[in-house]
C-alpha cells in the first residue's frame, strides 16, 4: 500500500470508526452494538466479521487474540486496531468525500 | 442463573463458519447473549435474538469461509465450491426429471414422509406447549399451588376454607405471596340484553403473586376483599375487546353485575392466561361472605403462592407444617389432622391430561419411525430395481462418488419435499385441532389458546426427515457404489433373498408390522377400557335429558322464598310444555364433579368431625328429581309435596350412604345433622334412593345425602327435562316458559345429558387418545401390509426361474406355496412377536388411562396377533397364487 489507498465502503468506514472509538475494548460484540448504537440499524455480527475480515486483508485493521471468559463459553476474543494505512485511508475517505460535497447545497430536499 | 444460548442455532452457525472464525465468533455472540440481552429482555426473547443473530449470519459465514480457503487455496487452483453447486443443481435436476417420470412413486413417497412428519410437528407442539413451554407469569418455576389435603379422597389436594387461607397467608414466611381464588359466574347486563359469563373470584395480591400487571388501570388491593368495600371489577383482554369493543377509557366506567354497578378499574393484558380457571371474562375481588368468614370447615377457596427467593422446597414444606400444625391447635374439632402441602402450579394445571399426552406424543414417535421406514421401504424397492442402470453408468465411465452423489439426491429431494408439505399438513393439523377440540378443554390448558406451530418441531421433523434420507440414501448408494459394473449388468437381480438389499426389505417390513402390532395393542387396550366405561351405569337414564342452569339473584331474588316461587312456577310449566315427560331440579348435576360436600354427623355422636369417613356429598333436589333421572327407590320413600319448609325435615340418601354409614340397623329413620345450617337441625332420614355417579364414571360412587329444595333452597340450580325426543330441540320451548316468568334471566349451560356424558373428562380424554391411536393404527398396518405385499410379490417375479425349476423337478403346489409363506410368515411372527413385547413394556405408562382393563388383557393381545396373521396370510395369497402359474418352460426359456 504505497501512497495509493483504494476508496473505503460505507459500511467499512463505519466499522473502522466504531473499531477508534472503542480503543482497548474493539472487539467482535462491542464492534456490532456500538454500530448498532450509533447507526440505529440491525447489523448481524457475521456481518460485521465479514467486513473486519476483509479489513485485515487490505492492511486497514490488526488483529490480536485476546484471554476468553466464562461468558464468552470458554471462547477467545480478537480485538481489533487501527494501522497507519487505516488511518490513511479513512483520511483520504474523508477528504474526497469533503471535496466532493464542496459548493454543493441540496434545496429541494432541506425543504421537505 | 446462567442461560444456556440455544443449542441448535448456536451448532448451525458454528458448522458454517471457517474453524479461523469459529471460536471469536460465536464467543463473541454467547457474551453479548449473557451479559446483556438475556437481562435486558428476558431469556425467552433472548433466544430468539439469538437465533435471529445465527440464521441471519450464516450467508457471512459462508462468505468468510470463501475468503478463507480462496486465500488458502494457492492462485492457480480452482476452488473447490466453483463446480459442486452447479453439479449438485445437475443432479437435483436429473432426480426431479427421473420422478416426473415415476409420478406415483415419488407421490406415495412424499405422502408417506408427510404424513409422519405432520402428526409429530403438530403433536410434539401441543405437547410442548402443555408439559413444558414455561407458563406465562414471572419466574414461574417458583410458582406453587398451596393445599390442604383432603382425607375424604385418599390424600388428593383439596381446598381451604377462609380462615385456613388467612392464616397461611398470615404465617408463611416460605412464601413471599399467596393469594386465593374461586369461581363462577354473574350476570353481565349490557344494552338491554343479560349474558351470563363465566368470572373469578380473587383476594388482594392475586396478580402480583403470578407476575401480571394490567394494561390499562390497577389491581385489588386489601380494601376491595374487605365486605362493605366498593364493587370493583377487572376486564380480561378478551373481554374488553369483544364485550366493550377495546375502549381504552373504560377504566372508571361502571358495569353492571348480578344487576349491581360494578366499576372498571382495570384490564388485562392480551397474553395473561390462568388455565384454572380458564374461561374466565372477568376477575372480581374475592368477598367473603359471612358464612364463610365464620365457618372455618368450609372449604371452598384455592391458594397460590411464590415461593420466596433463596427458600428450599423442603424449607416450604416444614414451614408449612407449622402453619397446619397452628390449623390443628385452633380448630381441633375441624382440623385435628390437617395437613398443608404445595405442588408445582403447572402440576396442578396439566397433571390429569400428561398420561394421555404422554400415549399420544409415543405413538405420534412410531407413526414417523413407521413412516420412515416404509419410505426407506420404497426407496430400496427402487433402488434394487435400478442396479441395472447403475451399472450402465459406470460402466460408460461414471465415478462411484459421482453415483452416491446422485442417490443421494434423489432420496434427499423426496425427503425435502416430504418435510416441506408434512410441516404444512402439520399446521393445518393444529388449526383442524384447535377449532375441533371444545373450548372449556382447551382454555384450561396452557398456552393452548394462542398456538402456533413450534419453529423448533418444525425444524426438528424436518431434519429428521433430511436425516431419514441420507441415512436411507447412504446404504444403498454406497452399495451401488461398490457393485462392479460387469456383475450388475449381468445379472439384473436373479438371486434375491440373499442380498442385502432384500435382507433390508425383510427388517423394514419386520419393524413396521412390530409398529402396527403396538399401536394396535393400545388401541385395543383403550377400545375395552372406552366399552368398560360407556357400560358404568351412571345410575340415572342419561337418554332425551335436556339440561340447562339458572341463577337467581339480585333484589328480584332477595331470600329462599321467591327462590322457591319462581322454582315451583318453572317446574309447572317445562312440565306442561308439549313431549316433555317431566322437569326436575338439582343444585349440580351429575357427572360433572363432586361438587358440595358437608361431614355427616349422627344425632347424640360426638367425635372428631373431620374423619374422612364421614364426608358425604351433599345435593338439593326437588321432589320430581329421582323419578324424571330414573333413581330407582330402594326403600321408604322420596320428597312429596307434603315436605315444606314448614314441615319436618327430611333427607333422602343414596345406598352407598346407607351401605357405609349405616350404624348397625336400617338408616331411615335415622336423624343426621350438619354443622353449616343455622340451628344445627336434625334432618330424619325417610328413603334410599339408587346410586348415582357425581364425580365421573371412572371415579368411585360416593355416599350422598339429597335435600328438599322445599328445605334447602338455593339461587343457582340445574334443571333437568325428559323429553320424549331430540332433546335439544326443546330448547326453544324450554327458554320461552323460563322467559315467561322472568324475561331478563338468562338460561346457561344448555346441554343434553348425552352432551355432559361425551364431554366429561372420563370419556372425553379416551376417546381423543383411541381415536388417535385408531387411526395411527390402521394407517401402520395398511403400510405395513402393503410392504409385505410388495416384498412377496418381489420374491416371486425374482424367483421364477427358482421357482421353475423346483416345478419341472417334480414340486408339487403344496411346496411352491410354502416358499411364499415362509418368506410372509416370518417376518410376520417376528413383528408381532417383537410388538407385543414392546407393548407389554409400555402398557404400564398409560394405566392410568385404562379402565377395568390389565395392560396385559390377553383378549386384546389376541384380537390384534390374530389380525395381523389374517392380513399377513391375506397379502402371501396373491403371489402365492402368481408362483403356482409359474410355466416351467416359459421360466427357463426366459430372460
Amino acid at each position: 500500500m504505497s501512497g495509493r489507498v483504494s476508496y473505503l465502503g460505507e459500511f467499512e468506514q463505519v466499522v473502522m470508526l466504531a473499531v477508534i472509538r472503542l480503543g482497548d475494548e474493539a472487539y467482535g460484540t462491542n464492534i456490532r452494538r456500538e454500530i448498532e448504537a450509533r447507526s440505529g440499524r440491525q447489523v448481524t455480527i457475521g456481518a460485521t466479521y465479514v467486513t473486519l475480515d476483509r479489513l485485515e486483508g487490505k492492511g486497514y485493521l490488526r488483529a490480536r487474540e485476546g484471554s476468553p471468559s466464562v461468558e464468552r463459553s470458554g471462547r477467545a476474543k480478537r480485538f481489533f486496531s487501527i494501522t497507519t494505512s487505516g488511518t490513511a485511508a479513512l483520511e483520504a475517505a474523508r477528504e474526497l468525500q469533503a471535496r466532493m460535497w464542496a459548493g454543493i447545497r441540496l434545496r429541494g430536499t432541506r425543504k421537505a | 442463573m446462567n442461560p444456556h444460548p440455544p443449542r441448535l442455532a448456536r451448532a448451525i452457525l458454528s458448522r458454517v463458519l471457517p474453524p479461523a472464525h469459529r471460536d471469536v465468533v460465536i464467543g463473541d455472540l454467547d457474551e453479548e447473549y449473557r451479559r446483556t440481552i438475556v437481562a435486558l429482555v428476558g431469556t425467552r426473547r433472548a433466544a430468539f435474538w439469538y437465533w435471529r443473530q445465527s440464521l441471519l449470519s450464516v450467508p457471512s459465514a459462508l462468505r468468510l469461509r470463501r475468503r478463507t480457503s480462496a486465500r488458502a487455496a494457492s492462485p492457480g487452483e480452482p476452488r473447490a465450491t466453483s463446480h459442486v453447486w452447479p453439479e449438485l443443481a445437475g443432479d437435483l435436476r436429473y432426480a426431479v426429471r427421473l420422478f416426473a417420470r415415476q409420478p406415483g412413486f415419488a407421490l406415495l413417497t412424499v405422502v408417506t414422509h408427510a404424513l409422519g412428519v405432520a402428526v409429530t410437528t403438530a403433536v410434539a407442539t401441543i405437547a410442548y406447549a402443555v408439559l413444558l413451554r414455561p407458563l406465562p407469569y414471572a419466574d414461574p418455576d417458583r410458582l406453587f399451588h398451596v393445599y390442604e389435603v383432603d382425607r375424604s379422597r385418599q390424600d388428593q389436594p383439596g381446598a381451604m376454607s377462609w380462615q385456613d387461607f388467612l392464616d397461611l397467608r398470615e404465617k408463611s414466611r416460605a412464601f413471599s405471596s399467596v393469594a386465593g381464588f374461586s369461581g363462577g359466574s354473574r350476570t353481565l347486563t349490557a344494552s338491554g340484553s343479560a349474558e351470563r359469563v363465566p368470572i373469578s373470584e380473587v383476594t388482594d395480591g392475586f396478580f402480583e403473586t403470578l407476575g401480571v400487571q394490567p394494561i390499562l388501570g390497577r389491581t385489588f388491593d386489601r380494601s376491595h376483599i374487605t365486605p362493605g368495600g366498593e364493587r370493583v371489577v377487572i376486564l380480561g383482554h378478551g373481554a374488553w375487546q369483544r364485550r366493550f369493543g377495546g375502549d381504552a377509557s373504560i377504566v372508571g366506567r361502571s358495569i353492571s353485575l348480578n344487576t349491581e354497578a360494578h366499576t372498571v378499574i382495570g384490564v388485562l393484558p392480551e397474553a395473561f392466561e390462568f388455565p384454572l380457571r380458564g374461561l374466565t371474562e372477568l376477575w372480581l375481588p374475592l368477598v367473603p361472605s359471612r358464612q364463610q368468614v365464620e365457618r372455618r370447615y368450609w372449604h371452598w377457596l384455592d391458594a397460590i403462592g411464590r415461593l420466596a427467593p433463596g427458600t428450599t422446597t423442603g424449607q416450604a414444606q416444614a414451614d408449612l407444617d407449622t402453619v397446619a400444625r397452628g390449623l390443628s391447635a385452633e380448630d381441633p374439632r375441624w382440623h385435628g389432622g390437617a395437613i398443608v402441602r404445595f405442588g408445582p402450579l403447572r402440576e396442578r394445571i396439566v397433571g390429569n391430561v400428561r398420561p394421555a399426552l404422554l400415549v399420544i406424543l409415543a405413538a405420534v414417535g412410531l407413526v414417523l419411525v413407521a413412516a420412515c421406514a416404509s419410505v426407506a421401504g420404497l426407496l430400496i424397492a427402487r433402488w434394487s430395481s435400478r442396479t441395472h442402470e447403475m451399472g450402465l453408468r459406470a460402466a460408460i465411465g461414471a465415478g462411484s462418488w459421482r453415483l452416491v452423489r446422485q442417490l443421494l439426491a434423489e432420496s434427499l429431494l423426496l425427503s425435502g419435499a416430504g418435510g416441506v408439505v408434512g410441516a404444512a399438513a402439520g399446521y393445518w393439523l393444529l388449526r383442524v385441532f384447535v377449532t375441533t377440540v371444545p373450548r372449556p378443554f382447551l382454555a384450561s390448558l396452557p398456552h393452548l389458546d394462542r398456538l402456533t406451530l413450534d419453529p423448533a418441531a418444525v425444524l426438528c421433523a424436518l431434519s429428521l426427515s433430511v436425516a431419514t434420507g441420507l441415512i436411507v440414501g447412504i446404504a444403498p448408494a454406497v452399495a451401488a457404489a461398490r457393485t462392479s459394473p460387469a456383475d450388475s449388468l449381468r445379472s439384473s437381480g436373479r438371486t434375491w433373498s440373499g442380498s442385502g438389499q432384500g435382507r433390508a426389505r425383510v427388517a423394514l417390513v419386520t419393524a413396521q408390522i412390530a409398529f402396527a402390532v403396538v399401536l394396535l395393542t393400545g388401541a385395543a387396550l383403550l377400545g375395552r377400557s372406552m366399552w368398560r366405561l360407556l357400560n358404568v351405569s351412571p345410575g340415572f337414564n342419561p337418554g332425551n335429558l335436556l339440561t340447562m342452569r339458572v341463577n337467581l339473584s339480585g333484589d328480584k331474588y332477595n331470600g329462599p322464598e321467591p327462590v322457591r316461587q319462581f322454582h315451583n312456577l318453572l317446574l309447572g310449566r317445562l312440565a306442561a310444555i308439549p313431549g316433555s315427560s317431566g322437569a326436575a331440579t338439582i343444585d349440580q348435576l351429575p357427572l360433572t364433579g363432586r361438587g358440595n360436600t358437608g361431614s355427616v354427623i349422627f344425632d347424640g355422636e360426638a367425635g372428631a368431625a373431620d374423619e374422612p369417613s364421614r364426608v358425604v356429598a351433599i345435593r338439593s333436589i326437588s321432589a320430581t328429581y329421582p323419578e324424571v333421572m330414573g333413581i330407582p327407590l330402594i326403600r321408604g320413600r322420596v320428597f312429596a309435596a307434603s315436605d315444606r319448609d314448614t314441615s319436618p325435615r327430611v333427607v333422602l340418601v343414596n345406598r352407598t350412604f346407607a351401605e357405609r354409614l349405616s350404624r348397625g340397623g336400617d338408616v331411615i329413620g335415622e336423624r343426621i345433622v350438619f354443622e353449616f345450617f343455622t340451628g344445627r337441625p336434625r334432618w330424619e332420614i325417610v328413603g334410599v334412593v339408587g346410586d348415582e355417579q357425581f364425580d365421573g364414571l371412572d371415579k368411585e360412587l360416593m355416599p350422598v345425602v339429597y335435600f328438599p329444595f322445599a328445605q334447602n333452597s338455593g339461587g343457582a340450580f340445574s334443571i333437568v327435562v325428559r323429553t320424549g325426543n331430540d332433546p335439544a330441540a326443546q330448547t326453544a320451548a324450554v327458554r320461552a316458559a323460563a322467559a315467561s316468568i322472568d324475561p331478563g334471566l338468562p338460561l346457561f349451560q344448555l346441554r343434553t345429558m348425552d352432551q355432559i356424558v361425551g364431554q366429561s373428562e372420563a370419556v372425553f380424554m379416551r376417546r381423543q387418545v383411541l381415536s388417535l391411536l385408531s387411526v395411527f393404527g390402521v394407517s401402520a398396518l395398511a403400510v405395513s401390509t402393503l410392504g409385505l405385499y410388495g416384498v412377496l410379490a418381489q420374491l416371486v417375479v425374482q424367483r421364477r426361474r427358482e421357482i421353475g425349476v423346483r416345478v419341472a423337478l417334480g414340486a408339487a403346489g403344496r411346496d411352491v406355496v410354502r416358499l411364499v409363506l415362509r418368506h410372509g410368515l416370518t417376518p410376520a411372527a417376528v413383528g408381532i412377536v417383537v410388538g407385543i413385547a414392546v407393548s407389554l413394556a409400555g402398557a404400564r405408562f398409560a394405566r392410568s388411562l385404562l379402565f377395568e382393563v390389565s395392560p396385559f388383557d390377553p383378549l386384546s393381545l389376541m384380537a390384534v396377533a390374530v389380525l395381523l396373521l389374517v392380513l399377513t396370510l391375506v397379502a402371501c395369497l396373491v403371489p402365492a397364487w402368481r408362483a403356482l402359474r409359474v410355466d416351467p418352460v416359459t421360466a427357463l426359456r426366459g430372460d
